[in-house]
Order: structure tokens, then C-alpha cells, then sequence
């Protein structure tokens, strides 16, 4: 471990821009030789975006790393701070980070506000209260291989972050005093969002800051989740918000989506939602009730149309797989599902007459392209018989031809 | 008189055979020739309406061939023609007036009127389609 | 007492004198021997040729010539219209049979040597007849305008670059420009359509009128024998009928492809090769190495399959010169060899 420390030390000289002015930086060949606790920062710090960007351990922690000696490098008179506090990371990182003028000779676009965001956030405020176990700028970004969010190697880029997140919000040991779950991250990776985003690769995809903010980090409040869910599906939101939902739930408080959709482990929307023996409808609503008679009537049609895709591109399949060209069936079986996913967007208005402007439209395309596909495989029989047909008559006419030829030959007429 | 018998009827023979190739020729040839109801293959122009029926701010969405096209005339009476198909997941976008763009409301991907993706999942831009008015009516072309 | 049949065929002869013809017809006398059978050969190639014919101008009824319609015209044929599979597919396949009964016919006339005098220009007519044929075969494979077409064209017009001094210029005249482009779709079409089509009628009635002049080469030694109208005739009738029906089953249970469209800047398929008429020249050319007796590989094999052609083509003059002992043995290992040698570089080009 000491070994890998000094293989490390040459390469993290030759490319440290001190070591291009011949001067050597104490800071690094003397804790390339420490213990591994104080020598793995070297290693770490070789991919970092600020050593990238000319800084050293200097520029943070102060010091001064020309001089060889541990008490005059790490002289508090030439400013050295050492390691951070952790209730002093924010303002540590800050001191650059919050710094407009010096942060746009590095980087013009990127925000100063994050300690200001931070301290709003339940990590902030918990940590200016003493509470030393939440997360700090470290904590997510770690301490020295820092590489922007866009990198995939860095620990804050999207497909990141959920392990990220997950590295304190999944410690039940840790969660305990805060009495909060620790299956939301379990949860996401089994969800829409979290498949989307990890095994589709879509970085569009939401993960835990989208939702949640990244240094103003905390829950959305009852009323801001339908805000929130809304920035991605606003054509959800505002019908929800111009149903008949929309005004009980907000006095009641309910959590707008979550509620039926829940937080964490969304899955994609599935006409159980609105069963009658088992739909989220029956939490507030009674079974016989009128309510529960829109849900049946929406289901239903959201079945239909869903019922006829699904065959659709069974008989699609069938009619591909014996060769048949299915190019304008599938397009009207695009146009299905385009219709398909309207009439399920729909439901949030919570009116069977909405549900049916969307679905009828589809369940129409989706039967045209059945049909098509249906007739292809007809074809596809037709055209072997009608083979035999025109085969059996050709092998008649060839007989008479040669019976003819016979006869002929034998003297008749010609 | 047998052979006569024979001769006729191996004449008959002959004729019903030749007769049947002619009917298994002619008949899938006739068909053939019958055009289809989608007459054309894939379209390299289509009408798609006089001018009258787009007033500025309006826009439609039109068929050509087989894939959904919108056709904006925006507020400053000027059309553009582009693929309504979102690039994200293949929902069907519309045009909203007031922000001057398009936009999918599947998942909130915007584009400008040129068809550039300006905001959302949207990963490439809408391909854009050549619209030209004569006389009156509104043409939308493949841009080659 | 006159049926139907004898009144028109009274009224035809009285003006087209249809009982002198049949007299003609029934005094042509076809050998019957072991190796009659190839005599119908000559007669399924113009049967398929007809077949193409018509296919074709069915074809040409919804086909759009075009870098951006003749794939799409293409599949709307095969998917849209009434039987357009069928039509396609009999042309496709009818292409390739026809070609098959083109080298059995030219082989059977070798080996029957039945180039002789006088059957010289025949002879020569017939090898522009095959001439004609693969020209037909190569600019029809490019129609569709379909990926596998495309890379073969591609492919195939390469190797006319490596002709010298004239190659680049020559290259230019057949693919319309530098690139497989729409301009070579059209320049295809072109000659598809129309060129060849009068070409190869002019050839065909040269070739049918000599052989309806001259008769079979064999007639005056052939010890049996079996009047050509309607003996002859009707057998061969049968015979494009089966023909006809063989086409028709290929069609039906081995449609013909047509994959993906073509895009230039797409990266070939592995594995790319022309059609099986062509398969053993271009095999031919594959394994040549690339320097051979000081000269570039490439350009001493089209030198050899044009003199190759060449030679062919003017078998009735070198053979006529040959000294008698030697006449049979080197025409059979001409003949022999020559096949031999096309088969195994076809098997050859196929498996590699």
C-alpha cells in the first residue's frame, strides 16, 4: 500500500504543473510516504478537476508546500488549516465556492449558491445544530476526486448519485435516530425512473436531486410534489389539477401523485390502479359507490385499447415471422400506442369522456393494423392454395399436351 | 367413332386446360393492375390545404405517407413544417402559440419552430419538412 | 361441318398463307438421339425471356426510378399491391433460371459443336445474346435500390476502374459519376428498359431466324427423327409450362428479399458478393495476387477473362484452324475444363 503511494508520487509529479517549475511540492512527496490513511488523498488527488484546473493542497487547505519540513509546511502563520471540521466544510468549500469574482476566472456558468442552497437544506440545518452525521460537500462530492457532474466517473453524475445518496440513506444503523426509511434507493432501482435511467442509460431520466434539489436537498412538501412531478409530466398534473380531485385532496393535504403513484418506486401505470376489488380508488372511496363507477368505466376503456394493441402486435409478429411486410400495419399500430399513452394521460381528469376521446381514436388504429396483420397470414395461406391450383391446372394441360403430341405422332390429324 | 369420341374429348381437354392457364395468368394480372388504395408509395409532396385554414397560431397535424407531420403557421403568419413524432419516445407533440414552440407533452420536451430540441429529454432534433404555397394551397415536401 | 376453329384458321391463311408456313414447319425435321433433350434448352430461354417481358412491364406499371422512390416503389409493390409479390418474384427468380438455361444452352451447343459452319454467326449472336443477359442481370440487381444491390454494384463496378488507361473514364460512363449514386439507378434503368430489351430483340430474331434457316446441326446424319411442327413444338410448349410452374412455386416459397434500402455512408455487410453469374470472375479476380509476372494482379485477370471472352466468342475460327488429331481433344478440354473450372470458382466464391 506504502509502495503504490510512491509508484503514485512519480506520476503525480510529472504531471503536476509545480513540478513543471522544478519546484517540488512537499505537501505530496512527503505524504506519498505516510501511512495509507494520509497517503491515499495523493492518489485521489491525481483525477481531481481542481488539481485539472492548476490548484494544489495549498489553495485549500493552506500551508506552504515549498518548504520541506512538516512544521514550516504546515505553518498556520502561512495559512494552513488543516483538515476541516466537519460542521466547517460548507464554509470551507465555500470560501471559492461562494466567491463570484474568483469563481469566474475558472468557470463563468457555474453557480455560487450552493453553501447559501446548502444551508436551507435539512443536511444544513442539521449541521449548523451540531449534528455531525448528515451530509456535507464531501460527503457527496467526496474530498479529493472531485470531477464535474457531467464526468461519469464523478460520484454526483446521474447514474451515480443513487449510490451515492444511498451510501448514508440506506445504513439503517445510520437512519435510525432520524426514524426515516432506508428503501427509498432499493425502491428507485426497481422503478420506472431508476430502470429508465439505469439500464436504458436515458440521463433524462429523474433521480434523487431532480426531485429533491442537490444542495438545497429536502423532501417537496405536500403541496409542491404535483409541482414537482409536473416539471416532467405537466400534461398530468393540470388535468389532475382541473379534476375533481384536485380541490378535496388539497384541502385534506394528500400527497398529490405519490398517493396513487407512491414515491420512490413508481412503476409504469397498470389498469389495476382503478380495480374494483383492489384499485387505489377503494382507499377513499366505496366499493359501489359513483366514483368507483367513473374508475370501472375509465378501466375499461383503457383496457380495450390496451387489449387491442397487445393483439395487435401479437398478430403483427405472427404475420413478420411467415415473411409478410407489415410496414403500414405498424404504423398504424404506432399510432395505437401514441393514442395509448394520450388515453392514459387522460385519466388524471378523472372523466370518462376525456379517457374516451384519447382511447377510441386508438383502439380504431390498433384494430386496423390487427386486421391488416390478420389478412397478411391469409395471404400468406391463400397463396400456397392458389399455387396449387394454378400447379394442378398447368400439370392437366401439360398431360393433354403430351396426349395430344402422342396422338399426333401416331398419325392424326394436326 | 371411339376415336372420334376421344380426339373430342382430348380437344375438349386441351381447351379447358388452356383456358384455366389463361385464368391463372390473367386474373392475378388483372388484379395487379388495379391500383391499391393507398396509391402511392411514399409521397415526396402532399397537399395538405388552402392557406384559409390556417390562421396564424394555428397548426395541424397531417399524415404524409405513413408519418405524422405538424404544420404551424405561427404568429407572424409564417409556416414550418416538422415531424410530430418526439424524438424522445415517439409521442405525437403539439405546437403551443403563446411559448412559440412545440412542445411534447409526454415528458415536457420542447423544440423551437425550426425543430432544434431546446429543453427536456428530447435527444435530437424534429426532422424538418419544405413547405410551399401555390395558389392558394399549402404543399409539404421531404426536404432533400 | 367446319367448326369455329377451321373457319378462323381458313380466314388467317388466306391472308397470312399460315398452310405455307406449316408445310415449312412440318418438313423441319428435329434428331432424336440421346442428347435431344438439350434441344428445348434454347427454346425455355426465350420462354423466360417473355416471362421478363411481361413481368417487367407489369413491373415498370409502379415502379419509380429514383434514389428516394424505387425502394419504396419497390416494397409497395411487393406489400400493397394485388399480387405484387407474385410479379416481383417471377421476375426476380426468372432471372436467374433463365440464366441457368443460357449456360446449359451454350455448353449443349459446344459440345454438340454445333458452332461449326455454317453456323458461325449463330454461334457469335448467341454470345451476344449472353452478353445481353448479364448485362440484363447486373443493371436489374440494382433497381430495387436495396442495401445488398447497392454494395454489389459498388463492388462489381470497382473492378471496371482497373481497366487500363480507359479504366477511371470507363468507370465514370457506367456508374454516372464517381459513386454508386441515383445517377447509376438511372443509367441502369435506362439500359434495363430500353436498351437491352432492343438489343437483345435484334439478337434473338438474328439467332432465331438463323437456326429456323439453317436447322439443327445434326439433321442429315441423325438416324431418327421428329418433325418440329407440332411434334417438336408441342414438347416444348410442355416443357415452358413446367417451366412456367417452377417459376411460380420459387415465388410462392422463396419470395424474393429486399431488406434494408441502401445508404451510402452505411459500412458494407460482411461478406458481400455479386450474384452467381457472376460469382466465378469475380472470384477469379479475388485470388490473384496483387503482382503477377511484374504486372498489377488485378489488370492481368480482367486481361484474362476478356481474352477469355474473346476466344469464346470466336471459337468457330480457332477451332476451324486446329489440326484434326488434336480438334477433339482440346475441344473437350475446353469444354470440359472450362465448366469445371466455372463451377468450382462459383462453388469456391459462394463459400468463401
Amino acid at each position: 500500500m506504502r509502495l503504490a503511494a510512491v509508484l503514485a508520487l512519480p506520476v503525480f509529479l510529472a504531471v503536476s504543473p509545480v513540478a513543471g517549475a522544478a519546484a517540488v511540492d512537499h505537501c505530496v512527496s512527503c505524504h506519498a510516504t505516510l501511512d495509507k490513511k494520509h497517503s491515499v488523498v495523493v492518489k485521489d488527488f491525481a483525477g481531481d478537476i481542481h488539481r485539472e484546473k492548476g490548484l494544489n493542497c495549498a489553495s485549500c487547505h493552506g500551508g506552504d508546500p515549498a518548504q520541506e519540513g512538516p512544521a514550516e509546511a504546515m505553518n498556520p502563520d502561512k495559512g494552513f488549516v488543516g483538515a476541516p471540521a466537519k460542521g466547517d466544510i460548507p464554509r470551507f468549500c465555500g470560501k471559492c465556492h461562494s466567491n463570484p469574482a474568483y469563481m469566474k476566472k475558472f468557470n463563468p456558468s457555474l453557480p455560487v449558491d450552493q453553501e447559501l442552497k446548502y444551508s436551507t437544506s435539512v443536511h444544513g440545518r442539521r449541521l449548523k445544530g451540531g449534528d455531525t452525521n448528515v451530509a456535507t460537500c464531501a460527503a457527496c462530492h467526496t474530498a479529493h476526486s472531485i470531477r464535474p457532474a457531467k464526468d461519469p466517473t464523478s460520484s454526483v453524475y446521474a447514474k451515480n448519485i443513487p449510490q451515492t445518496c444511498g451510501k448514508c440513506h440506506s445504513d439503517a444503523k445510520l437512519m435510525a435516530p432520524y426514524k426515516i426509511p432506508t428503501d427509498q434507493v432499493a425502491l428507485y432501482m426497481r422503478s420506472v425512473h431508476g430502470k429508465a435511467l439505469l439500464e436504458k442509460g436515458d440521463t433524462a431520466a429523474p433521480v434523487c436531486n431532480t426531485c429533491h434539489g442537490n444542495h438545497g436537498a429536502a423532501p417537496p412538501g405536500v403541496a409542491d410534489i404535483g409541482h414537482v412531478c409536473g416539471m416532467c409530466h405537466p400534461h398530468n398534473a393540470e388535468l389532475f389539477m382541473t379534476s375533481p380531485m384536485a380541490k378535496p385532496w388539497q384541502g385534506r393535504k394528500y400527497h398529490i401523485c405519490a398517493t396513487c403513484h407512491t414515491h420512490h418506486g413508481i412503476q409504469p401505470p397498470t389498469t389495476a390502479l382503478l380495480s374494483q376489488e383492489s384499485g387505489v380508488c377503494l382507499r377513499c372511496h366505496r366499493p359501489a359507490s359513483p366514483a368507483l363507477r367513473v374508475a370501472t368505466a375509465i378501466q375499461a376503456k383503457l383496457q380495450g385499447v390496451e387489449g387491442m394493441y397487445r393483439d395487435a402486435g401479437a398478430a403483427i409478429l405472427r404475420a413478420e415471422d411467415k415473411g409478410m411486410d407489415m410496414g403500414v400495419a405498424r404504423d398504424a399500430w404506432d399510432a395505437a400506442r401514441a393514442a395509448m399513452y394520450q388515453a392514459r394521460t387522460a385519466v388524471h381528469s378523472f372523466r370518462v369522456q376525456t379517457v374516451a376521446e384519447a382511447a377510441d381514436p386508438g383502439y380504431a388504429a390498433a384494430q386496423k393494423a390487427r386486421k391488416a396483420a390478420e389478412a397478411a397470414v391469409r395471404d400468406f395461406r391463400n397463396r400456397r392454395v392458389g399455387l396449387g391450383v394454378a400447379s394442378l391446372i398447368i400439370t392437366l394441360l401439360v398431360l393433354a399436351l403430351y396426349l395430344k403430341a402422342r396422338d399426333i405422332g401416331s398419325g392424326g390429324k394436326g | 367413332m371411339t376415336s372420334l369420341n376421344r380426339k373430342q374429348f382430348l380437344n375438349l381437354f386441351l381447351g379447358g386446360g388452356v383456358a384455366g392457364l389463361l385464368a391463372s395468368i390473367g386474373y392475378p394480372v388483372l388484379r395487379y393492375l388495379v391500383p391499391p388504395e393507398q396509391a402511392e408509395a411514399e409521397p415526396n409532396s402532399q397537399k395538405v390545404g388552402p392557406v384559409s385554414d390556417f390562421t396564424p397560431g394555428t397548426s395541424k397535424l397531417v399524415k404524409f405517407g405513413a408519418k405524422p407531420v405538424i404544420v404551424i403557421r405561427d404568429l407572424k403568419g409564417v409556416f414550418h413544417a416538422l415531424s410530430a413524432s418526439c424524438t424522445h419516445l415517439d409521442c405525437i407533440v403539439q405546437y403551443s402559440k403563446d411559448r412559440e414552440l412545440v412542445w411534447c407533452a409526454c415528458h415536457n420536451g420542447k423544440y423551437d419552430l425550426s425543430g432544434r430540441n431546446i429543453s427536456g429529454p428530447p435527444p435530437r432534433p424534429l426532422d424538418p419538412f419544405v413547405v410551399q404555397i401555390a395558389g392558394g394551397m399549402v404543399t409539404v415536401a421531404k426536404r432533400v | 361441318m367446319k367448326d369455329i376453329s377451321g373457319v378462323l384458321f381458313d380466314w388467317l391463311d388466306a391472308r397470312l398463307e399460315l398452310r405455307r408456313w406449316i408445310a415449312v414447319a412440318r418438313h423441319k425435321a428435329v434428331p432424336v438421339h440421346r442428347g435431344s433433350v438439350f434441344y428445348y434448352a434454347g427454346g425455355v430461354c426465350l420462354f423466360l425471356f417473355l416471362l421478363q417481358l411481361v413481368s417487367g412491364i407489369l413491373l415498370l406499371m409502379y415502379y419509380r426510378v429514383g434514389a428516394d422512390s424505387s425502394y419504396e416503389s419497390v416494397r409497395y409493390i411487393s406489400s400493397q399491391v394485388d399480387f405484387g409479390w407474385l410479379i416481383r418474384s417471377v421476375h426476380s427468380w426468372g432471372a436467374n433460371i433463365m440464366l441457368v438455361f443460357v449456360f446449359v444452352h451454350m455448353f449443349s451447343v459446344f459440345f454438340m459443336r454445333a458452332f461449326r459452319k455454317p453456323r458461325e454467326l449463330t454461334w457469335m449472336s448467341g454470345c451476344v445474346l449472353l452478353g445481353v443477359c448479364l448485362a440484363f442481370g447486373f443493371s436489374g440487381y440494382l433497381l430495387p435500390w436495396n442495401e445488398l444491390a447497392f454494395f454489389a454494384t459498388k463492388v462489381g463496378t470497382d473492378i471496371i476502374g482497373q481497366v487500363p488507361w480507359v479504366g477511371h473514364w470507363l468507370l465514370r460512363i457506367v456508374r454516372g459519376g464517381d459513386d454508386v449514386t441515383g445517377a447509376t439507378l438511372a443509367r441502369f434503368f435506362g439500359l434495363h428498359v430500353a436498351v437491352l430489351p432492343a438489343v437483345l430483340t435484334l439478337a434473338v430474331a438474328a439467332h432465331l431466324g438463323l437456326v429456323q434457316l439453317q436447322g439443327m446441326a445434326d439433321t442429315q446424319e441423325a438416324k431418327k427423327t421428329m418433325p418440329f411442327f407440332p411434334d417438336f413444338f408441342l414438347r416444348d410448349v410442355m416443357l415452358w409450362l413446367v417451366a412456367l410452374n417452377a417459376v411460380a412455386v420459387l415465388a410462392v416459397f422463396f419470395p424474393w428479399e429486399l431488406g434494408k434500402k441502401a445508404e451510402a455512408l452505411a459500412s458494407a455487410p460482411a461478406g458481400i458478393k455479386p450474384e452467381w453469374y457472376f460469382l466465378a470472375q469475380y472470384q477469379f479476380l479475388k485470388v490473384l495476387p496483387p503482382r503477377l509476372l511484374g504486372l498489377p494482379g488485378e489488370l492481368l485477370g480482367i486481361g484474362a477473362v476478356g481474352a477469355v471472352g474473346v476466344l469464346w466468342l470466336l471459337t468457330p475460327f480457332w477451332e476451324d484452324v486446329l489440326p484434326r488429331p488434336r480438334k477433339e481433344a482440346v475441344l473437350r478440354l475446353v469444354g470440359w475444363g472450362g465448366l469445371a473450372l466455372l463451377i468450382a470458382l462459383t462453388i469456391w466464391g459462394y463459400c468463401s
